[in-house]
């Protein structure tokens, strides 16, 4: 009787140290993936959100809900197609919208990014006003296919929209910028000066 | 400027605005504290779904056990009343004589919600609906159709098949022999079923126009749904009503088009996630970081039947009993929560989840009101059969395969 106790509490224990170890080594490859994976991911935050603050809240759900996730995700060469889908979900989002005007009618404006190139900064601050004004799938678009590099067909899955659509935001956005090119001839200035 | 210089200008700005941000790390403790965060939310938001479903699933499962996994398959061409069960299932009242010894009924979680083990499912009837498998047409009469080519959204609406492709944007209309017709181009998406027709949105980057085929033969209806970046159709109602989202200048919104005059905004509701039959809307009435809050609306008067903040709501089933009801806290991997609703009140008749142990992805009505549910458990993809008494059964056999490769399209 003693013995059978010992060995179940023996083999609970041996249950137990499996379980951690097994958690442990979980958490280990998800914080490599994390490690590699983020200045990327959050770049695109950035660019799809507009400001740091924003862009690293969206970093944290996006990564935050893969960690969830993570036993479910197989295929470990689809992750980055997955987590930059849900940083994309996560970012259209409605509540999020809210959350930001929010912020904004509450706040200080935000700080203006420190300049660190030497990029000409009033086509650089023509081009990042004008990606302010596009509608939020416009936007996505444009930075999945021009910052990302993503195909249309990438840029469709990652959105979970058509290819025609992808093709169509795109060009509504090209559509916008040349007609920004009117009213403020900085945007085209470099295009000019780089002939 | 070229559209590639126009290109070329937008990539370097992007790149030279994201390498302007600070360095910033996160450590994984915050991710786990971020994690722990989102799963109480959403368990907060399921145990109140729970605690209904049990209050009002308990004395039915004794009245309808003998339609749960282990009995025999259920019918799928119509002849359950799928009313007559929603009714006793959403009726809190107890069950006047219930069975000395019923049959087990299915597995449920501790708090109550049905287990969907798709591989513990017993093998059914064939869907009551068509289906594609690669790009040939399955139809509920048992023959096929290989179409000229693949296609992403099919509707069949007799003499003519119409199918749509994400890849390419062409509608494409496939005759008697599987041969392709295209039909429209820079297409964004296509809805509708033999009842109603077909209906789908063209956008050409500067023009939306929403098109709608009442029957195959005759020309498309056209009518351009102004002053929206872009527009997407979300279902199309027995009356010929089609629903859109679009991008307006106040944000997203609700729009319905019955292509007799301008398509109009719906209220200010800000999705649609699908219709119902009668001219019901599935719409989003507002949203917070835990989910969102979603109300059945009648589109004749806009007047709201009922509401929920429990689910996010998709289309109505055809015999108008049922809403579909899904994760109202959705990411990228696909659902976990199955719920049907009463249309008439909004009430639970059967709430199901995947836990961990898969993930759910498309659904579709079959005539009867059983929901056709695609789910990925252990590497493998099942089409499901529910029912409003908490039955599942298999549909299909299964497919081994990718987590993306899902091998049914299912028809609409």
């Amino acid at each position: 009787m003693q013995l059978t106790a010992a060995r179940q509490h023996t083999s609970g224990v041996e249950s137990m140290t499996t379980t951690q170890e097994r958690r442990r080594a979980r958490d280990g490859e998800f914080e490599d993936y994390m490690r590699g994976r983020q200045p990327s991911l959050r770049r695109t935050a950035y660019l799809l959100a507009g400001d740091e603050h924003t862009a690293e809240d969206l970093v944290q759900v996006a990564f935050a809900k893969l960690y969830l996730s993570w036993d479910r995700v197989r295929d470990q060469q689809t992750l980055d197609g997955y987590v930059r889908r849900i940083l994309v979900n996560e970012h259209n989002s409605l509540w999020r919208r809210a959350w930001k005007r929010r912020e904004l009618s509450t706040d200080a404006p935000p700080e203006a990014p420190q300049t660190t190139a030497t990029y000409d900064e009033g086509q650089s601050a023509a081009l990042w006003e004008f990606v302010g004004t596009l509608p939020r799938k416009q936007r996505a678009v444009v930075v999945l296919r021009y910052y990302e590099d993503l195909s249309e067909a990438e840029t469709a899955e990652v959105m979970g929209i058509s290819v025609g659509t992808v093709k169509s935001q795109a060009s509504r956005a090209l559509a916008g910028l040349r007609s920004r090119v009117h009213e403020n001839p900085a945007l085209s200035r470099n295009e000019e000066e780089g002939r | 400027m070229s559209r590639h210089e126009d290109e070329k200008l937008l990539a370097r700005g992007l790149h030279e605005r994201a390498d302007r941000l600070s360095e910033y790390s996160l450590d994984l403790d915050e991710v786990r504290g971020r994690a722990g965060s989102i799963r109480r939310r959403r368990r907060a938001v399921c145990g109140a779904v729970a605690a209904v479903v049990l209050a009002v699933a308990v004395p039915v499962g004794l009245n309808v056990a003998a339609t749960g996994p282990d009995s025999a398959p259920l019918p799928a061409d119509g002849s359950p009343d799928p009313s007559v069960t929603v009714s006793r299932a959403v009726d809190p009242s107890p069950s006047p004589s219930p069975s000395p010894d019923p049959r087990p009924g299915p597995e449920r979680t501790e708090d109550g919600r049905i287990v969907l083990d798709a591989a513990a499912a017993p093998r059914g009837a064939d869907p009551a609906l068509d289906y594609l498998t690669g790009s040939v047409l399955h139809r509920t009469d048992g023959s096929t159709l290989a179409l000229a080519r693949r296609v992403d959204i099919v509707v069949d609406l007799g003499e003519v098949v119409l199918g749509f492709s994400y890849q390419t944007g062409v509608l494409t209309s496939f005759d008697a022999a599987g041969e392709g017709t295209r039909l429209a181009g820079d297409v964004v998406g296509l809805v509708g079923n033999r009842e109603t027709g077909a209906a789908w949105v063209e956008d050409d980057g500067a023009r939306t126009t929403a098109a709608i085929l009442p029957v195959a033969g005759a020309e498309p209806i056209r009518r351009e749904v102004p002053e929206v970046g872009s527009a997407q159709p979300v279902g199309l109602s027995a009356d010929g009503t089609l629903v859109l989202e679009g991008d307006t200048p106040e944000g997203q919104r609700v729009l319905a088009t019955d292509f007799e005059s301008e398509p109009r905004l719906v209220g200010d509701y800000v999705a649609a996630g699908g219709v119902t039959p009668d001219a019901a809307v599935s719409a989003q009435v507002s949203f917070s970081d835990t989910g969102s809050c979603w109300a059945l609306l009648q589109l004749s008067t806009g007047r709201e039947r009922w509401d929920t903040c429990d689910y996010a709501l998709g289309a109505g089933s055809p015999e108008r009993t049922l809403v579909l009801g899904t994760d109202a806290y959705g990411d990228g991997i696909g659902g976990s929560t199955v719920a049907l609703l009463d249309a008439r009140t909004g009430k639970v008749a059967a709430d199901y989840t995947t836990g961990d142990l898969g993930f759910t992805q498309d659904s579709a009505w079959e005539p009867s009101g059983y929901l056709l549910q695609t789910t990925y458990q252990d590497g493998t993809w099942y089409l499901l059969r529910l029912g409003p008494d908490g039955a599942v059964e298999q549909a299909l056999d299964p497919v081994a395969g990718s987590e993306l490769d899902n091998p049914w399209v299912l028809g609409q």
